[in-house]
């Protein structure tokens, strides 16, 4: 700071409650003085009701035992401490709060681009939404989307399949295919980040040629080649030298992939007993490739559903598909694991149905192979290895090597009474994540027609002159332009989202707040865990506006 | 030119810094009841702070500054009182948007000296009249033009009955065809007895009707004298060449 | 430089019928890859849905909200038209149509009119035509479904009995739900017997506003009551506030009706509209607070030595070792345990006393009002209204002495209140910047004190400034206030969840939720449609 101007007056005794300088100065000692008394007061009445009540005013009580369960979340158990507790809302606030930010900004921008389209009918509907959803509380939107729609899905047997995708929706929320990451993930993505280096010296290369020669060079389709084909010798190596997966299998079946289980299954397939009830001969003989049988079993439950079968035939239907169900290919595995996703996913791809008997741990699963529970073991190369190591016969056993793409696709399908596999959300979790995606999106789109709009006119008619296209000049012209605008009361709003994820006490689902009051209730620590909500929620305002703060200071410079 | 009466400001080694720039360098000089004093030099030399300093806008941190025998120092009695008996007009005008005209010109009146509301508009509407805009009383500061305004602005001081007059650049913000009204209504001023001290950049005005002209220049007042003697000759240097610059 | 002249008629010719096919293809539908492939996904997007249309299915809206069953009444008559074969190909010959055209007016150039409207708005080249088809089936079948649910559809009897038993043969909303529970849905458990005063209340409210839009719509004559007429709406907070609760008798027509009572959309209201109110003084002390310049003590953090030394000298030096508990969530365990000795514990006071001290000295001049301004309201702004309502619920008792009882609802609006002045402060803040600097001079050069010139000139102007933006807060507020449900508070939400709760209503979360849907959207689009009216009317203004 610059040193003060030296302050060399004539001292004139002027009475002090006229004289200005002290006047100001006298104005905050008064009120710093208020507060002081104000606070004290405060303070001596908790004390004292602290005291009357035995509440103690410690955080030692996060130590103690928390003695209740938490629906979801990072690992955790009722015989872990109240901090622990806490730290498991805060993970689950976060990941709502990032999810949600991502899809908030797809949404946005999509919407508001929809509202500057000339188009009538898209414009039409994207003001509707906005205008709608603006005006709901958010709680009232979570409670419908809640109460009134996912709860009142039906129950898991009878998943809501929309389109016939593999997304299955239900009262117990929802499933939708995800990628797992195996062990060669990271040397794959190892691969990327190589191919962008390699594509940005390409790139800086061919610029150069270009400005020497005077020859345009098409940068843009050298570049996605060269990136597109490193990528793709990523994905082969990984997948041939990088997988670490196996399946163990009694030797006598002779597999040596998953091809081969086709012929167990269908050896599974009891044909005669289809027989008996007056399948013919013809329908039998399509029925030895397991497509035909999958197609058999459609047309079987569809005719059951239209109720356009008398009560013998659908007995006689429900005792085919009953047979046909026996047969299938059991696998053990431990869940959710890489191993059990992609055996199962791979038997599926063949059209043969699987039956997954998963264990919490390689041992128990172990067992269940060791007590021929199932067809096939699914681990990696060393659990398996181990796991022949104490069988009884280990010769009759052999591992088949099984090799595994870094990233595999975790599809859900119905098993019995429940979905397996796929990413399952609960509802809990998507009715928060589409009520704040949906409210904060209709917000947030507005900011971006505003700061699409703030671009003047005069910018796109010069873009016009010089003879760029329309997304030329989006890209170009519009978009850095309009990015200075929309940032600043964009961060606001996913700050908003953030706080307003706090509403998932009232859905029961376990975030911070939730948590929190759960402590509260079983501790009676109330200002404790009021302390931590405050500290936790301004950490994350505070670091977003610094953020903020820090973007405009950057923005403004590149301006100079 | 008026009778002068006895020394109603008197600025004695007065000083200010703004942080590390030194921007009052001492100014010494005297003006009269019923002086009209014209102080003009190039832009960032000191004399809008330094009329700003005379009746508190801007605080001096070295030397004396007395105002009609009341000394301007801490003492807020002090300040009030010297505020009251010195009227200021901006460049900006900077009249109160959401008040008539009659408003504008009634409020310090009401509130300041505590008349009545009659007594405060009649007062009012006399100096209106003087300005020669008694008709917009009813008008809204946006609705006039800005020569309009200012001379409304100049109603407003005057109702207060204030002993000194200060422009600062009263005519800076004006379009050229409106310079001249305000000129008048300031020349009327003087004619009638009022202590004026304004810092312009009007020539005319200052030769027609100023009884002394000060230059000043990086802080400090370079040269005073009345006007024929300043214009036709000027001692310093600084002053022939500011002199040389403005008038062509 | 020849001049070309040209004939009138070359000017007049109309361009020869040159339709170029694969031209128009390449320039406009496979001008980039990217619009190929768009036109190649909605094209698949339309075939799916041209099928589905014809299969009368509802595109992918399996929700029992497209009924397959009997409708009622002159439902049949627009659930005809509307069905699936008949609709879509209505929609695909209207399509057909309007895309022959765009082909065509594209190929001539000049063809001015209806079409060209069409062209523009409806059908923005290829890609508008083969959006609106698609989402034109979408939204229609969308409609049709939300009708027959809402309305074709549904059951309006009260009567729980019958509704019982046509429960399960209404294929749409039972709405009885609704209509049995008003009382309990607008002001929840308010005694019958004194409901008039419910309704005296918003008679005075309406009586108001009607003078209030004769005050300041219609011109001059009635100006001279707009400042009575401000005093009015803040008595009369007061009285309806007296008028709800009453007096401390049991009976009689005044009786009290203590809060607990309060409920619905009564209470919604109420707790807004107090929220609103008393925020705004403090919101306005708050931004004066956050601006104010004046220097406060210097030398600041010698007074935090000074005062640490007096509190050690009175004896509270400490003297044994002690232990301090620091939570750290995200560390296992979650407790940090240190054990400080008394020079050490004395030391961390000292650092964290002087350095607080300092740090106002520093970054705020030493201004108390500032920092107390600046850390109240980033504090509140930076957490979540629910977290402020439980710290008003749970903690305000334990900060006031024992024997002076908080009301349920008090505590909920000192919550609300403080929440919302932090905001307030912010928008009055904003006013306040915006107001030049020569009118702070003027005020003073004129003899104005700072009170008076604030009084008087800057508020006045800054206050109007901000109305539209303070609108916008209680906008916020009126929707902010289902969060009170989540504290035990029974406003229009809550009374929602408690009749779906009703035995003979169980079950019906979709009519509940829709409804409380539509009074709040109801509310909060007029005032936000009456916002955007006021702010052009200020922006037009008087300057």
């Amino acid at each position: 700071m610059a040193t003060t101007s030296p302050i060399i007056k004539q001292e004139a005794a002027i009475p002090f409650w006229r004289d200005v300088r002290v006047l100001g100065v006298i104005g905050q000692i008064i009120f710093t003085i208020l507060v002081v008394i104000g606070l004290t007061w405060f303070i001596r009445n908790f004390l004292i009701n602290a005291e009357n009540q035995g509440l103690q005013t410690s955080f030692s009580f996060l130590n103690t035992t928390a003695a209740f369960d938490i629906a979801e979340g990072i690992e955790y158990e009722a015989t872990d401490t109240f901090g622990r507790a806490l730290w498991v809302g805060v993970i689950n606030t976060i990941r709502v709060s990032f999810i949600g930010i991502i899809l908030t900004t797809i949404l946005a921008v999509v919407a508001g681009i929809a509202r500057l389209s000339t188009n009538w009918l898209i414009n039409k509907i994207a003001t509707v939404y906005i205008e709608i959803v603006r005006n709901i509380p958010l709680l009232v939107q979570l409670f419908f989307i809640y109460f009134a729609v996912i709860l009142k899905l039906p129950p898991v047997k009878d998943s809501v399949q929309p389109f016939g995708l593999p997304l299955f929706l239900n009262q117990r929320g929802f499933a939708l295919p995800g990628l797992t990451a195996t062990a060669g993930f990271p040397i794959w993505l190892a691969f990327i980040v190589l191919a962008i280096i390699l594509v940005m010296t390409l790139w800086t290369i061919q610029s150069r040629q270009e400005e020497r020669t005077g020859e345009p060079v098409n940068k843009i389709g050298s570049a996605v080649v060269a990136f597109i084909v490193i990528v793709a010798i990523g994905w082969f190596v990984t997948t041939a030298f990088t997988s670490n997966q196996a399946i163990m299998v009694a030797t006598s079946r002779n597999i040596k992939d998953f091809d081969d289980f086709e012929k167990i299954y269908l050896l599974r397939v009891d044909t005669d007993a289809l027989k008996d009830l007056g399948v013919e001969l013809a329908t039998l003989d399509t029925l030895k490739f397991p497509d035909n049988i999958a197609a058999y079993k459609d047309e079987l439950t569809a005719k059951l559903g239209t109720g356009e079968v008398s009560a013998e035939e659908s007995e006689n239907i429900e005792a085919q598909l009953d047979i046909l169900g026996d047969a299938q290919i059991t696998i053990c595995s431990v869940e959710d694991t890489v191993s059990e996703i992609n055996a199962a996913s791979q038997l599926r791809r063949l059209n043969i149905p699987v039956k997954v008997s998963n264990e919490k741990s390689m041992r128990k699963t172990g067992a269940a192979y060791a007590a021929g529970d199932c067809d096939l073991l699914a681990g990696t190369q060393a659990q398996l290895a181990a796991e022949r190591a104490i069988l009884e016969a280990p010769d009759t056993h052999e591992l088949v090597d099984v090799s595994v793409p870094p990233l595999i696709v975790n599809t859900p399908a119905p098993a019995g009474f429940n979905i397996q596999g796929g990413t399952k959300l609960s509802p809990e979790f998507a009715a928060l994540l589409i009520g704040l995606v949906l409210y904060t999106s209709a917000f947030s789109a507005e900011i971006v027609r505003a700061g699409i709009l703030a671009v003047s006119k005069g910018q796109t008619e010069a873009a016009r002159a010089l003879g760029l296209n329309e997304s030329q000049r989006l890209q170009l012209i519009v978009l850095p332009q309009a990015l200075r605008v929309i940032i600043p009361p964009m961060t606001s709003q996913y700050l908003n989202l953030t706080k307003n994820s706090s509403l998932a006490v009232a859905i029961a689902f376990p975030d911070l707040v939730a948590v929190g009051s759960t402590v509260q209730n079983q501790s009676g620590f109330a200002v404790q865990v009021i302390i931590i909500f405050m500290a936790v929620y301004l950490t994350l305002s505070l670091s977003m506006s610094a953020f903020l703060n820090w973007y405009n200071k950057k923005v403004a410079l590149v301006e100079r | 030119m008026n009778e002068l009466g006895n020394d109603i400001i008197i600025c004695n080694d007065v000083h200010k810094w703004f942080g590390e720039f030194h921007v009052l360098q001492g100014i010494t000089t005297t003006v009269k009841e019923g002086e009209v004093v014209v102080i003009i030099g190039p832009s960032g030399s000191g004399k809008s702070t330094w009329i700003r300093t005379l009746n508190r806008l801007e605080e001096h941190q070295k030397g004396q500054i007395i105002v009609d025998g009341t000394e301007l120092n801490n003492d807020l009695r002090n300040i009030q009182e010297i505020r009251r008996e010195v009227g200021m007009v901006f460049q900006q005008f900077n009249l109160f948007p959401h008040l008539t005209v009659l408003q504008n010109v009634t409020l310090a009146p009401i509130h300041v000296r505590r008349w009545s509301r009659e007594k405060a508009e009649e007062i009012g509407m006399q100096q209106l009249e003087r300005v020669k805009i008694p008709e917009q009383a009813y008008k809204y500061p946006g609705q006039l033009s800005g020569g309009q305004q200012q001379r409304v602005a100049i109603a407003r001081a005057l109702a207060m009955q204030p002993k000194i007059m200060l422009f600062d650049e009263p005519t800076s913000a004006l379009d050229p065809e409106m310079i001249k009204e305000v000129l008048d209504a300031m020349q009327e001023l003087a004619e009638s007895g009022m202590t004026i001290m304004a810092v312009t950049h009007e020539m005319g005005f200052a030769r027609g009707v100023a009884n002394r002209v000060i230059f000043f220049d990086q802080g400090n007042i370079v040269e005073e004298k009345p006007p024929n003697e300043f214009f036709d000759n000027p001692e310093e240097e600084r002053t022939k060449l500011f002199l040389s610059q403005i008038l062509h | 430089m020849t001049t070309t002249t040209q004939t009138k008629e070359a000017v007049l010719a109309v361009p020869e019928f040159d339709l170029d096919v694969s031209g128009w293809l390449r320039d406009t539908v496979f001008g980039t890859t990217w619009k190929t492939v768009f036109a190649v996904l909605l094209i698949i997007a339309n075939i799916l849905i041209i099928r589905s249309g014809f299969g009368a299915e509802p595109v992918g809206l399996s929700f029992d909200l497209a009924p397959k069953g009997v409708p009622t009444a002159i439902g049949s008559l627009i659930l005809t038209l509307t069905s699936g074969p008949l609709l879509t190909i209505i929609v695909l010959v209207l399509w057909l149509v309007g895309a022959a055209t765009v082909i065509y007016s594209a190929s001539r150039h000049h063809w001015p009119g209806p079409t060209q409207w069409l062209k523009d708005s409806i059908y923005n080249g290829p890609f508008g035509a083969l959006t609106t088809l698609a989402l034109g089936v979408i939204i229609i079948f969308a409609i049709r479904g939300v009708l027959s649910w809402t309305i074709f559809g549904a059951e309006f009897r009260t009567d729980p009995d019958s509704v019982a038993v046509l429960r399960d043969t209404t294929p749409g909303a039972i709405w009885g739900i609704i209509g049995a529970n008003k009382k309990l849905l607008a002001v929840g458990q308010y005694p019958s017997e004194v409901i008039w005063r419910i309704w005296a209340s918003l008679g005075i409210v309406l009586g108001l506003a009607g003078l209030s839009v004769l005050a300041w719509n219609f011109g001059s004559p009635l100006k001279s009551i707009r400042k009575p007429l401000v005093w009015g709406w803040v008595a009369s907070i007061f009285v309806i506030l007296f008028l709800l609760r009453g007096t401390g008798a049991d009976t009689g027509p005044m009786q009290g009706v203590s809060t607990i009572r309060w409920g619905g959309f009564l209470l919604t209201i109420v707790i807004a509209i107090i929220g609103i109110g008393a925020s705004f003084p403090i919101g306005v002390l708050l931004a004066l607070g956050r601006r104010s310049e004046t220097r406060g003590v210097p030398v600041l953090w010698r007074w935090g030595a000074g005062l640490l030394l007096i509190y050690w000298g009175l004896g509270n030096w400490p003297d044994d070792a002690v232990t301090l508990n620091i939570p750290l969530i995200f560390h296992d365990p979650p407790v940090w345990t240190v054990t400080l000795s008394p020079v050490s514990y004395a030391a961390l006071q000292a650092f964290i006393l002087v350095g607080i001290f300092w740090a106002v000295g520093y970054y705020l001049q030493g201004n108390m009002i500032k920092t107390f301004s600046v850390v109240f309201i980033e504090a509140v702004r930076g957490v979540p209204l629910i977290t402020v309502l439980f710290m008003a619920n749970t903690l305000l008792p334990l900060f006031l002495p024992k024997d002076l009882d908080i009301d349920n609802l008090l505590r909920v609006i000192v919550g609300v209140i403080l929440f919302s002045a932090a905001y307030m402060a912010e928008n009055v803040r904003g006013g306040l910047q915006a107001i030049p600097r020569g009118q702070y001079e003027a005020a003073m050069a004129v003899g104005l004190s700072g009170a008076q010139s604030m009084r008087l000139i800057i508020l006045p102007q800054a206050l109007r400034l901000v109305i539209p933006a303070i609108v916008g807060l209680f906008i916020g507020l009126f929707k902010d206030t289902t969060l009170v449900s989540i504290v035990g508070m029974f406003d229009l939400l809550q009374m929602g969840k408690t009749v779906v709760a009703q035995p003979e209503w169980l079950g019906l979360q979709r009519e509940t939720f829709a409804f409380a849907a539509l009074i709040y959207w109801v509310f909060a689009f007029s005032m936000s449609r009456a916002s955007q009216r006021l702010e052009r009317k200020l922006g037009v203004g008087k300057y």
